[in-house]
């Protein structure tokens, strides 16, 4: 069977895939918002905590066990335990729900890059985004038909998932983000530079490097450090355990995990860097506070930053040229995540249905994600996105890896994962790596999940009505979960591969 | 710019750059090696 598997044709190739992976549109306007509204550079303190007690090992977690099982999730955690079955499906069902809406926020960018020639968001582009381009309905059963612009990018996002993907890892991931992993930081470094080198720049800096150490003993704040660090390197969605079990046998898994952690980090504070300096140009040119200017998710890119473009100097070429920069970054981090979600699908079913061919498989995983995709691209696409994203991320991702961490720590047991990952490293991780995935970071998934269940039940969510939770949250989060538990159920087609190899 | 911000941004680059190039530069090494 091991003839049979592709892998990396380069550990460069691999890096550029994983930190492709790893950084997405969540580094451009998560991070920084989650900064400003935690303290400024007070949570800049627990977020490198959280890095290096969470991040790293979390990664060398996932890498050492994708690549000592040399499998992808279902294949890893059914080596591991037949039982276990469940735990390898369920996770890379979430990176097709979350495609089929991450994709359709990649279309917008698309949209975005065409409007940036001539900045066709107005003067209002809050006004534009919401009225205009979306055309936002009054609530989420209000579906009020299709957006075609957005649909039509859809289906080119969703086809370049296909185009890339169906090539597999070393003919279609590798030398996909060989190429834009590198180009996604040389155009981050250009706008970053404009961006500190605008008048007002450093006021913006001031909001988001000022520390407010007042905060630090907030413990909402090492939470929100925590789910940064987690949510921002793509863990718990069975996409590193694919991405590492395609790695060769004598592969340093703790020095690629550190530079993967290390990198998509760079990227979050770069990304910080870029908007608020950007920013702080905006609150200058229009005389108004950052409150005033700033927005959370989203519509910092797709308000706050066109809103900044508008006032920049230079003229009409220069401001069409930085706004194209800005969405061709986000669209290249976008695809570069996109592509690894549905791989992460497509080599956990490739791993026990191996006589499947990836083609096939591949564009029914996109032409199923395409459609899913429509529900996002109308009226109401924006509330059901929401609701998703939210319930997907605390009762999807954060469970899983609650879940994932206990059963890799006390099941496959550290100690062994220890040896494993030693192996071919170049740097040893020693007994703190085995108290940290034992006994720190399981207790701080477990405090993140009871919070979030916790708030859950206090108040709904986002305001939303009952209904709407049930039926675009909660369902989905359990469907999921079902759906994996029914294909864990179903036998594998050839027992060998079930055999751990030494 | 605020000296504790100018403190804080060069306490992240250090961290993460320097961070990032170390363990970059490590791997570059070894791959010579091979």
């Amino acid at each position: 069977m091991e003839s049979k598997r592709d892998s990396w044709s380069s550990r460069f190739g691999f890096i550029m895939s994983t930190i492709g992976a790893a950084v997405g549109l969540g580094n451009l306007w998560r991070f920084p918002y989650t900064a400003y509204s935690n303290g400024g550079g007070a949570f800049l303190l627990p977020y490198f905590v959280a890095l290096l007690t969470a991040g790293v090992p979390l990664m060398i977690m996932e890498f050492g066990f994708g690549h000592k099982m040399r499998g992808a999730n279902t294949l890893a955690f059914a080596k591991l335990n037949r039982k276990l079955e469940w735990l390898g499906w369920w996770p890379v069902m979430i990176p097709l729900v979350v495609c089929s809406f991450y994709s359709v926020v990649i279309a917008w960018c698309f949209n975005y890059l065409i409007f940036a020639f001539k900045g066709a968001w107005g003067k209002d582009p809050n006004e534009f985004f919401s009225s205009k381009f979306l055309a936002i309905s009054s609530g989420p059963f209000d579906f009020d038909g299709l957006r075609w612009k957005i649909v039509l990018a859809v289906a080119l996002v969703w086809f370049l998932n296909y185009f890339i993907t169906k090539k597999g890892i070393s003919n279609g991931i590798e030398k996909a983000c060989r190429f834009m992993t590198p180009a996604l930081a040389i155009l981050m470094i250009i706008i970053t530079i404009r961006g500190i080198t605008l008048p007002g720049a450093a006021y913006g800096l001031n909001w988001f490097l000022k520390p407010d150490f007042s905060k630090i003993m907030n413990g909402k704040i090492w939470i929100s450090a925590y789910a940064q660090v987690f949510f921002s390197t793509t863990l718990a969605v069975g996409v590193m355990t694919a991405y590492a079990s395609y790695l060769p046998k004598e592969s340093d898994i703790v020095n690629n995990s550190c530079i993967t952690v290390f990198a998509n980090a760079s990227f979050d504070f770069l990304a910080g860097l870029c908007v608020f300096s950007t920013l702080g140009y905006a609150c200058y040119a229009s005389n108004l506070p950052m409150d005033k200017v700033i927005k959370a998710g989203p519509g910092i890119a797709f308000v706050a930053f066109p809103n900044a473009i508008n006032l920049m100097p230079g003229g009409a070429l220069v401001r069409a040229i930085i706004g194209i920069l800005f969405f061709l970054c986000l669209i290249i981090a976008g695809i570069s995540s996109s592509i690894s979600m549905v791989e992460s699908f497509a080599s956990a079913y490739l791993d026990k249905y191996v006589n499947t061919s990836r083609d096939k498989l591949v564009r029914n995983v996109c032409l199923g994600g395409f459609l899913g995709s429509l529900l996002f691209s109308t009226g109401a696409g924006v509330y059901i996105l929401d609701i998703v994203d939210h319930f997907i991320g605390n009762y999807g991702i954060a469970l899983i890896g609650f879940i994932e961490v206990v059963v890799l720590a006390y099941v496959y047991k550290a100690e062994k994962m220890r040896d494993e990952v030693n192996k071919y490293s170049d740097i040893k991780v020693g007994n703190w790596w085995v108290y940290l995935v034992k006994y720190i970071t399981p207790v701080l998934f477990g405090y993140m999940t009871v919070d979030n269940i916790l708030s859950e039940f206090k108040t709904p969510y986002g305001g939303y009505s009952y209904l709407a939770l049930i039926v675009f949250g909660w369902a989905i989060a359990v469907g999921i979960f079902v759906i994996g538990k029914i294909l864990s159920k179903k036998p594998w087609p050839d027992e060998r591969v079930l055999k751990i190899e030494d | 710019m605020d000296k504790s911000a100018i403190a804080m941004l060069i306490f992240g680059c250090t961290i993460l750059f320097g961070g990032l190039t170390f363990f970059t530069l490590k791997a570059v090494k070894v791959e010579k090696k091979k």
